[in-house]
């Protein structure tokens, strides 16, 4: 129970860290993932931007090359003169400079003269390079994106077309179709047409081809990611697709080959290719979660034909976003833990004067008045403290004045009673050697032969001796007087009242007072003040005799020695576990002037005139004793007669 | 008439020669005795018409050994006598009881009086025997 606010004050602290901890790990969590999402999102959306412009860089680095080379001199020398090894070397110098697939010159009466590629060079075929002829058309220059078919892409090299070829790979839908490769190509390309003296000579052009190519996204991924890696693998994967299949990628399969012939998701492809948006969010590439962003590529003539995507792999910011929380969940439960020993360690130092005051109470309640109280504590606790000893000095104070009170109050009952006593007691002493003088002096005034000499003298004894009996009768009037101020009282009650008198003075010596009142006690005619003296005197004796730690017990009770059936008699038993009376005081107990205390401690008359009172009130007080155990006096009132 | 019989019990020797010289010059025939406890054996001996009994005395106290008359021998009067008219209960029960009583201390005229009126308030019958 003591510890009930040390709990609470631990508690609150724990309450309040993990409300803090958990309110800002569920916030946090919260905002980490959007900050984190978000941020991995806009990164994208640059990087693929980034790609972007380096995908059309490819194409505007070729266009320029192209054209530089066009308006080199001596086109028509090499057509006149059929000279096309001059046109080939021309065409591989640019081969090597731009790492063309193929090139070629084609003259303005659509005969290709010359054809350039890595593996078959010169190779002359009948079909026109479409992006020539488009150029050959419209006498301008033409570059962009293409889609060739395999035809046209054979053309130019049969062995690059049918290295090109792309082998589907888990196209259910294609698969029912029976197709199980991708024939056509998806290339950057440019033709520009030459002129010389204003005439127009022909186009030469170039391209290179995107199939299986792992220049542009390898460059890419290199700029914009920079190769980082995380747990082995690269964050980052750029991807060309042709239609919805990937032809150019750096997205590897569960085998760690390039995932060449898979297919973009249906939810992107549609979004993208068809309606032609972008598209940025999660997306399960192969078989990692990516953060992707897809962007549609469009050909020379402006329509769809494939996507360019770059993702990130989700799992890096996933790792981030854990190692965040769990630093957060770290910082909390090392809050609750501080705030569990600080709790602890603040309680003792906030509880600890309380303990102390705790102390201290049961100490004074306890009787102990004068209690060590510890250091004095700053703040509220020290008011406490200070105020707790100020009202210890004040019931100090106050047991002191009422010790003093009842004292006075016995000493005065006391002298009443001793006055009475002794009044009384004079003139039951006097009275019969009065008796005595009053009788012979008469006897002898009745004899006839007295002379008046005499007769006179014994006369003056008689009228001196009645003058004795009036003033003793007058005496015994007094004592009678300041005797008895009988009223209907409830003697257990005055007993308690008595009790409260003196139960400092017992607690003081830590002598246990306790009150055993008998059930339904009749009230009596008494003399309140004096049968209070009476019970304060034996119950003062009493205390005196016993040691620090010893009881007294005070009882009242019909005598169960009836007559006839009727309580004749009240019985207060005062019992004490004191040290005895021995046999030859108690003989003496209550003779006047008798005392075993100290001198100037008692007068000798408590008793003596105690048993006056009782005596007074028709009762008498009878005493058990045993040297070492304690005594016991015993009060016998009898009712009052009309009670009985 | 003849000699009445008279038993004085008192633990006062002053008093109980009062008694005896005072009811002797009236021709009484009078026993003192100094203790409760002498009186009892005392009484049981001899019939008295007239008790003479002190209340505070050691060992037992008048109204009790006035009970005990009472209750052994009807025919016996007792006279209460005391100069301590306290505890207050004594005088209570003496008043209720209608015992004769005289306070101490009294002249011999007193006494003689009240044993006087105590032995003519007797029956005659008594008085013959």
């Amino acid at each position: 129970m003591n510890h009930n606010i040390r709990l609470y004050l631990i508690a609150s602290l724990l309450g309040m860290t993990v409300m803090v901890g958990g309110i800002s790990l569920f916030f946090g969590t919260y905002l980490i993932n959007k900050a984190v999402i978000s941020e991995a999102k806009n990164r994208i959306c640059f990087d693929l931007n980034t790609a972007l412009e380096m995908y059309s860089n490819v194409e505007k680095q070729i266009n320029s090359c192209l054209s530089l080379t066009a308006l080199e001199q001596g086109w028509g020398d090499c057509i006149s003169n059929d000279n096309t090894q001059k046109m080939k070397n021309r065409l591989t110098d640019l081969a090597q400079i731009l790492n063309l697939d193929f090139s070629g010159f084609v003259k303005n009466d659509r005969t290709t003269l010359c054809r350039q590629s890595r593996n078959t060079p010169n190779t002359p075929g009948s079909l026109i390079n479409p992006v020539a002829l488009l150029a050959l058309e419209s006498k301008s220059t033409v570059s962009g994106t293409f889609v060739l078919s395999h035809e046209e892409i054979k053309a130019e090299d049969p062995e690059l077309a049918e290295f090109m070829k792309i082998k589907l790979i888990n196209r259910s839908d294609d698969e029912t179709q029976g197709l199980t490769e991708e024939m056509s190509c998806m290339i950057i390309a440019a033709a520009v047409p030459i002129y010389e003296d204003n005439l127009f000579l022909g186009v030469i052009y170039g391209g290179i081809v995107l199939n299986k190519s792992t220049e542009i996204v390898d460059r890419v991924r290199k700029t914009v990611f920079q190769n980082e890696t995380f747990k082995g693998q690269n964050i980052g994967t750029v991807t060309i697709f042709l239609k919805n299949l990937r032809i150019s990628t750096n997205v590897l399969t569960k085998e760690g080959v390039r995932a060449v012939g898979t297919q973009i998701s249906e939810e992107v492809g549609r979004k993208v290719l068809i309606e032609g948006g972008s598209w940025i969010d999660r997306a399960f590439v192969v078989d990692d979660w990516n953060i992707t962003a897809y962007k549609p590529i469009k050909d020379y003539h402006g329509s769809i034909e494939g996507v360019l995507s770059v993702g990130v792999i989700e799992s890096k910011y996933l790792d981030f976003k854990r190692n965040t929380l769990l630093v957060f969940i770290a910082i909390t439960a090392a809050g609750i833990i501080i705030a569990a020993v600080l709790g602890y360690v603040l309680s003792i130092f906030v509880l600890h004067p309380v303990y102390e005051l705790i102390k201290i109470s049961k100490k004074v309640s306890s009787g102990d008045l004068y209690p060590k109280m510890g250091k004095i504590s700053k703040g509220e606790m020290g008011i406490l403290q200070k105020t707790f000893m100020e009202m210890i000095v004040t019931l100090r104070e106050q047991n002191i004045h009422q010790k003093e009170e009842s004292e006075k109050r016995l000493i005065i009952s006391e002298k009443q009673a001793s006055v009475g006593r002794l009044a009384a007691g004079v003139a039951h002493e006097i009275n019969n050697p009065l008796t005595g003088v009053l009788t012979f002096t008469h006897m002898l005034l009745r004899r006839k032969d007295l002379d008046s000499e005499m007769r006179s003298d014994l006369e003056t004894i008689a009228k001196a001796t009645d003058r004795v009996k009036v003033i003793v009768k007058g005496l015994l009037n007094f004592s009678r007087q300041i005797k008895l101020k009988p009223e209907l009282s409830d003697i257990n009650k005055e007993i308690k009242e008595t009790i409260n008198l003196i139960e400092n003075q017992a607690l003081v010596k830590r002598v246990f007072l306790c009150f055993d009142p008998g059930a339904d006690i009749q009230k009596r005619t008494l003399d309140r003040s004096q049968f209070q003296s009476v019970i304060m005197n034996i119950l003062i004796n009493a205390i005196d005799a016993t040691d620090p730690g010893g009881n007294i017990t005070i009882s009242t009770r019909y005598n169960l020695k009836t007559q006839n059936g009727k309580h004749r008699e009240i019985e207060i038993i005062i019992t004490d576990s004191g040290c005895g009376i021995s046999p030859e005081q108690l003989d003496r107990l209550f003779d006047p002037f008798f005392t075993t205390k100290d001198v100037g401690k008692g007068t000798g008359l408590g008793l003596s005139v105690s048993l006056g009172i009782i005596e007074h009130h028709g009762g008498t007080i009878s005493v058990k004793s045993q040297i070492g155990k304690g005594s016991s006096f015993i009060i016998h009132l009898p009712l009052d007669k009309k009670n009985e | 008439m003849s000699k009445k019989d008279i038993l004085v019990i008192d633990d006062n020797e002053i008093v109980l020669k009062s008694c005896k010289r005072i009811l002797e010059s009236e021709n009484y025939s009078v026993t003192i005795c100094s203790s409760a406890t002498e009186g009892i054996e005392i009484i049981k001996k001899h019939k008295y018409d007239l008790i003479i009994l002190d209340i505070v005395m050691p060992g037992c106290n008048g109204l009790t050994l006035s009970g005990k008359i009472k209750d052994d021998h009807p025919g016996t009067r007792v006279l209460i006598i005391s100069g301590y008219m306290e505890p207050k209960p004594f005088s209570e029960i003496i008043k209720e009881e209608k015992m004769n009583f005289l306070s101490k201390p009294f002249t011999p005229e007193e006494l003689l009086t009240a044993v006087s009126e105590i032995i003519t308030a007797m029956p005659t019958n008594k008085g013959i025997n």
